[in-house]
C-alpha cells in the first residue's frame, strides 16, 4: 500500500511512485473536488504521464457598453474569449456578445475572498463601437460575478478633400475609401 | 579448491546478504551480510555454485549468479550485482480545467493504493 501527494502548480506535477492502481482525489481552489476526471490511475513499472480534468461553477458575465459600468448603452454583437494573462494564449471556445452587450462564461473558478484570476480578450464589436484593446482581467471571488468593460462609440471623423494644385479648391464629388488595417 | 570473489553491490542496496550455495541449493558454503565493497574468500569442494545477493532493501528482489568451478586452485571471480529501484517511476501529472482547458494555478491531487 502506497500513497503520494502529488502538488499541481499550473497544471502540472510529477513523483515517483510505485507500480500498481490508486485512487485519485484532488483539492483544488476554485474548483468542484468532485468531478475529478479521472478518478483513478494506474503505474506501471515505467516512467509514465496522467492527464486529470477538473470543473467549476463559478458564472462570470461580461458586459460591453459605452460607459463601462452598469447603465451604459450596451453593444449589440461581438466575442470574447478566455485567455491566459498576456491574452495570446486562447482557452475554450470564444463567446458570443448578446444584443444586450453579455457575453456569459459559465463554468469558471472562483475563490471567496482571495479570488481567482480569469482573463479574456475581446474579439469583436458591433459597427457603432469600438474593441476593447489589451487583456479584460476579472478576479473571481463569488460563484456569480459581473464585470463592465468599455467599448466606446464610434466618434464621427470629418474629412476634407481640395485640389492639391490649387490650395483650397474643394473638390465636386468624390468617395472616400477607408479599408481595416 | 578456494575461490577469490570480488562482488560489488550498487550502493543503493545495500546492506545484503551474500549467500554461496552449491548448484543444489543444499549446501550453504558462504553467508555474510554485505555491507560495503568487499572481497569474499572461501574454499570449496564444489563446482558448481549459485551465488545469491539479497539486499536487506525490500524494495529490491535478490539477485544469483550460477558460475562453474573449473579445475583450478584458485579463482578471481568478479561479479557486480546492480540493483535499480524498481519499485518507483516518475510520473508526471497535468491538471486543466475541463471546460476551458486552462492550467489549474494550485491543487495536490491524492494517490492511495497501489505499491
Amino acid at each position: 500500500m502506497a500513497n503520494y501527494n502529488v502538488q499541481i502548480t499550473n497544471g502540472s506535477g510529477s513523483a515517483g511512485m510505485k507500480k500498481g492502481g490508486y485512487s485519485v482525489t484532488v483539492t483544488a481552489a476554485g474548483y468542484d473536488a468532485t468531478s475529478l476526471s479521472p478518478s483513478t490511475y494506474s503505474a506501471t513499472e515505467s516512467a509514465g504521464s496522467g492527464n486529470f480534468t477538473v470543473s467549476a461553477e463559478g458564472v462570470l458575465t461580461l458586459v460591453f457598453n459605452e460607459t463601462g459600468a452598469e447603465g451604459g448603452t450596451p453593444v449589440t454583437s461581438g466575442s470574447v474569449i478566455m485567455t491566459d494573462s498576456t491574452g495570446q494564449t486562447e482557452y475554450g471556445s470564444a463567446v458570443t456578445i448578446s444584443a444586450t452587450g453579455e457575453a456569459v462564461f459559465n463554468n469558471v473558478p472562483y475563490v471567496s475572498g482571495a479570488g481567482y484570476p480569469l482573463y479574456f480578450v475581446q474579439k469583436s464589436t458591433d459597427a457603432d463601437h469600438n474593441l476593447y484593446e489589451g487583456v479584460i482581467s476579472v478576479n473571481m471571488e463569488n460563484a456569480t460575478e459581473t464585470q463592465y468593460v468599455l467599448n466606446s462609440h464610434i466618434a464621427e471623423q470629418t474629412f476634407t478633400l481640395t485640389d492639391a494644385n490649387y490650395s483650397g479648391l474643394p473638390v465636386n464629388a468624390a468617395t472616400l475609401v477607408f479599408t481595416g488595417e | 579448491m578456494k575461490a577469490r570473489l570480488i562482488v560489488t553491490v550498487s550502493e543503493n542496496a545495500l546492506p545484503a546478504l551474500i549467500t554461496v550455495r552449491s548448484m543444489g541449493g543444499r549446501l550453504i558454503l558462504y553467508k555474510k551480510i554485505y555491507q560495503r565493497r568487499n572481497f569474499l574468500c572461501f574454499c570449496s569442494c564444489e563446482r558448481d555454485l549459485i551465488i545469491t545477493v539479497r539486499p536487506y532493501n525490500a524494495d529490491f528482489y535478490e539477485k544469483s549468479y550460477f558460475i562453474k568451478l573449473w579445475r583450478c586452485p584458485t579463482y578471481y571471480i568478479r561479479l557486480d550485482f546492480a540493483f535499480t529501484n524498481n519499485s518507483e517511476r516518475l510520473q508526471v501529472f497535468y491538471l486543466v480545467d475541463e471546460n476551458y482547458g486552462i492550467p489549474v494555478k494550485q491543487a495536490e491531487l491524492f494517490f492511495s493504493g497501489g505499491g
